[in-house]
């Protein structure tokens, strides 16, 4: 078991390496992938920035073209004559011609906004937003003052809760010189909306964004409000919550003055994370908390469950995946299991198995221990070790019966049962039913008491070999096979003179001796022990004592009910069939054994002699 | 009787006489020009959009116009010719009109002057200066509404800003008399009651008081003065 433990001690290092590889590879894979999709969401922003800032070109080139396209004439004579209210009738006609160059603008997207401004920065007139109003300063916004100087320019502007891409240029009339002076300035500008950030995420997403699926969306905030937003509008909560906690490095400028970009963040929406990278925007609207967002769904593909999940089809195909090698792998570690399992388990158990039953049937009579290695050769031993323990104990036993049946001459032609022991009146005993009395053996019933044949004795007929005494186990086990190379019958064993063998068998039909075949016996000193045991009542009770419990444990062992078995009783009777037996052939003693006998607890009474 | 008579007519006339020597000389108005200098720097641009601004190149860049962020005032030599209705504040609170941006930049007011900032705009402002936040109300200022800032014994300049419109700057100028004067758009200002004595011409700028290079006394009397104000060439914001 030795290899198949390091088989699987290695099988589990590796799958334990396998598991710890499947659960740590994905990262460095994710944080790669996290890191690209944070690169592609600064590139996606600075595409933003760079696309406002071609918008913003073509708004100042637009405002350039409104200062050189005849407002001038109105806005020379407001110069000149400096007054405090501006003429109506001056409004009305700048209006009107700014109403024009808005009408008959060719850009893409409309002019929402159009001011017109004096020398002072007062505006003139208003076409599109609060075109109503005019006459208001505006010389204040940082736009109004670099553009009255004759600077073309662009800023974010924030009125009430739109966003505006403003630019502005100088109103230029012709002198009488036919040098170009300054009059005034306008503004053109357009609101940042749905429109503006569905363009620009069209140009920042994928292909597919084509047909209506853009990965990346744009968003625009300022004042802590959602100024227009491209993609799921249940973000803008989120983003503006994060970017409150990074209102300091929103803030943060590059050496040129320029907001810097704030590295991209995690927003959870609904059944998908986004990353999200700011950018604070420029202009005015830089101190209006004014930014804007480009985000994306983060990668699904995240982890060892978000990997798999992430599984395509094609990725397990069998053009991509190395189907062989892992089923080519699996076979090897299969077999190799198997390989050691059969050599160092399935094998030797099969060989004890093979053993134990040539054991059971006979075909020998221990374990080959040889064949038997490690814990299976352990279980041999303890088998062999228990089967000589046994075969011991029956030897003895069978020498003792032996000893004692030499001592008094078996029982008459009615058999020694029949007045040793009556049989038990009441079930106080639960002992074996009495058995057929065989026929050279009569049986009295109730306990079985058996003699053993006086080795001397001969039947009739053709001489009986004598017997070797056989183990317990043996009459446990099915009687053995004709082997093909038959052992050699073993020789016949001389008896001993003094201790005739003790054979249980005695009811297997053999002829009984007569009483007078047994041989004058020389007390040995068992006999003499057991002899001066029952001449006293103090003996005799503890021998009584003795044999009641050694029945008792035999019943028990052999799965018998002791209910009704007394002592008292079983002393009665006991002393009824040694009176009996004493008087019948005159012995000094009577010796009472224990056996099993059909699987039952069964007593023997051997007389003995003094 | 004629002697007795004659004596007290002359004690009456020297009476008068003296009286009428001892009274301050009758006030005169002063007018004049500030002298735009050949260069002035541009205040830096700020909160730029996505471009950088372009240099038009139909025409030269038109100079900055300094008179929305310049006053003058007359300080005179011995301030105690002042009589106390110029040196005092007015009652009523001073007015400052605030629309898409202050409508003067730079607000001259006498010391102990209340200002009170009149929203005329579309916008709410939250004013605040980090000169005296104190003076400052600490709610918004809402579109037609108005709050006072008490100036009390201030005698320093306030910046005052708005959180939400960075252009919104304005500056209260606490001085210790009422002869200060804006400048128009060509450069003019005048002074119409000015009380007789020697003053000098000072002239605030972005910030601070310019140095002139002709800061001449001048004085005082019931003929008009007319002053010609020089400013530095090239003109700095003061102190720079």
């Amino acid at each position: 078991v030795f290899w198949t433990k390091i088989w699987l001690f290695l099988l589990t290092a590796v799958v334990g390496v396998l598991l710890v590889l499947a659960l740590a590879l994905p990262r460095p894979v994710e944080r790669r992938v996290h890191e690209s999709e944070d690169m592609r969401l600064v590139r996606a922003r600075l595409d933003v920035e760079r696309l406002l800032q071609i918008d913003a070109r073509t708004w100042v080139d637009v405002a350039l073209a409104y200062g050189l396209a005849g407002l001038d004439g109105d806005l020379r004579r407001l110069r000149d004559t400096a007054p405090d209210t501006i003429p109506t009738d001056i409004h009305t006609a700048v209006q009107g011609n700014l109403r024009k160059l808005v009408e008959g603008t060719k850009v893409a997207d409309k002019i929402e906004l159009a001011v017109a401004l004096d020398a002072w920065g007062r505006v003139i007139a208003r076409v599109g937003v609060d075109e109503n109003d005019w006459g208001d300063d505006l010389s204040g916004w940082f736009l109004v003052r670099d553009a009255l100087r004759g600077y073309m320019r662009d800023d974010l502007w924030l009125i009430g809760d739109k966003l505006y891409r403003v630019a502005a240029a100088p109103i230029l009339t012709r002198a009488e010189t036919g040098d170009r002076a300054y009059v005034g300035a306008v503004i053109i500008g357009q609101a940042v909306d749905d429109g503006l950030t569905k363009t620009l995420e069209r140009n920042v997403s994928s292909s597919a964004c084509a047909e209506g699926n853009c990965d990346t969306h744009v968003a625009f905030f300022a004042l802590g409000k959602t100024i227009a937003n491209s993609g799921p509008t249940t973000l803008s909560g989120d983003i503006k919550t994060k970017a409150e906690e990074l209102e300091a490095e929103l803030d943060q400028r590059d050496k040129d003055g320029r907001p810097k970009g704030v590295a991209p963040f995690t927003v959870a929406g609904e059944g998908a994370e986004f990353r999200v990278a700011i950018r604070r925007l420029p202009g005015e609207v830089s101190a209006q908390d004014g930014y804007y967002a480009v985000y994306s769904v983060r990668p699904r593909a995240t982890g060892f469950i978000g990997s798999l999940q992430g599984l395509a089809k094609q990725d397990i195909s069998f053009d991509n995946f190395p189907w062989i090698a892992v089923a080519g792998g699996f076979l090897l570690v299969l077999l190799g299991g198997l390989a050691l399992s059969w050599a160092e388990v399935d094998r030797p158990l099969k060989r004890l198995l093979g053993d134990a039953l040539a054991l059971g049937k006979g075909d020998t009579r221990q374990f080959t221990e040889d064949q038997h290695k490690g814990k299976f050769g352990g279980i041999a031993r303890s088998a062999n070790l228990a089967i000589d323990r046994l075969n011991r104990e029956i030897t003895a036993a069978r020498v003792d019966a032996a000893d004692s049946a030499r001592e008094l001459p078996t029982a008459g032609p009615l058999g020694p049962m029949a007045g040793v022991m009556a049989p038990p009146s009441a079930p106080d005993f639960s002992l074996d039913p009495p058995p057929p009395p065989p026929p050279s053996m009569p049986h009295g019933g109730g306990f079985e008491f058996e003699i053993p044949p006086p080795p001397t004795a001969a039947p009739p007929g053709p001489p009986a070999l004598p017997r070797t005494p056989r183990p317990l186990a043996e009459d446990l086990l099915p009687p053995p096979r004709p082997t093909a190379a038959p052992r050699p019958p073993a020789p016949p064993p001389t008896p001993p003179p003094s201790r005739p063998t003790l054979d249980d068998d005695i009811l297997g039909g053999q002829v009984t001796p007569p009483p007078a075949a047994v041989p004058g016996e020389i007390p040995s000193e068992p006999s003499r022990a057991l002899i001066s045991q029952q001449a006293t009542p103090e003996g005799e009770a503890s021998y009584f004592r003795q044999v009641y419990e050694d029945f008792v444990e035999l019943k028990r062992k052999c799965g018998e009910s002791t209910d009704g078995l007394t002592y008292d009783k079983f002393a009665v009777k006991l002393r009824q069939n040694r009176d009996q037996l004493v008087q019948k052939y005159s012995c000094k003693a009577v010796k009472f054994q224990v056996y099993v006998k059909d699987g039952k607890a069964a007593l023997k009474a051997t007389p003995v002699r003094g | 009787l004629a002697r007795p008579v004659a004596v007290l007519v002359v004690v009456l006339a020297a009476s008068l006489t003296r009286t009428a020597l001892a009274a301050p000389a009758a006030g005169g108005s002063v007018q004049g020009v500030v002298a735009l200098p050949s260069q002035i720097e541009a205040p830096p641009t700020e909160h730029l959009g996505y471009l950088v601004p372009i240099e038009n190149r139909v025409a030269n860049l038109r100079q900055v116009d300094p008179f929305p962020d310049m006053f003058v005032f007359l300080e005179p030599s011995d301030p105690s010719i002042l009589p106390p209705e110029l040196t005092k504040a007015t009652t009523a609170p001073v007015i400052w009109n605030l629309a898409s941006s202050f409508a003067v930049p730079v607000l001259p007011v006498a010391v102990g002057s209340t200002v009170k900032v009149v929203n005329k705009g579309r916008e709410s402002h939250l004013l605040y200066s980090t000169d005296a936040p104190e003076l400052l109300p600490k709610d918004p200022l809402g579109k037609e509404t108005s709050r006072d800032i008490v100036l009390g014994e201030r005698k320093t300049p306030l910046t005052v800003r708005s959180r939400s419109v960075p252009h919104v700057v304005g500056t209260v100028v606490p001085l210790p008399s009422r002869l200060f004067s804006r400048v128009d758009r060509s450069g003019k200002f005048r002074f119409e009651t000015v009380p007789a004595g020697r003053f000098t011409i000072k002239v605030w700028y972005r910030g601070g008081w310019l140095a002139l290079p002709k800061a001449f006394p001048f004085d005082v009397a019931a003929k008009a003065v007319d002053v010609k104000v020089e400013l530095p060439d090239p003109l700095k914001p003061a102190g720079k």
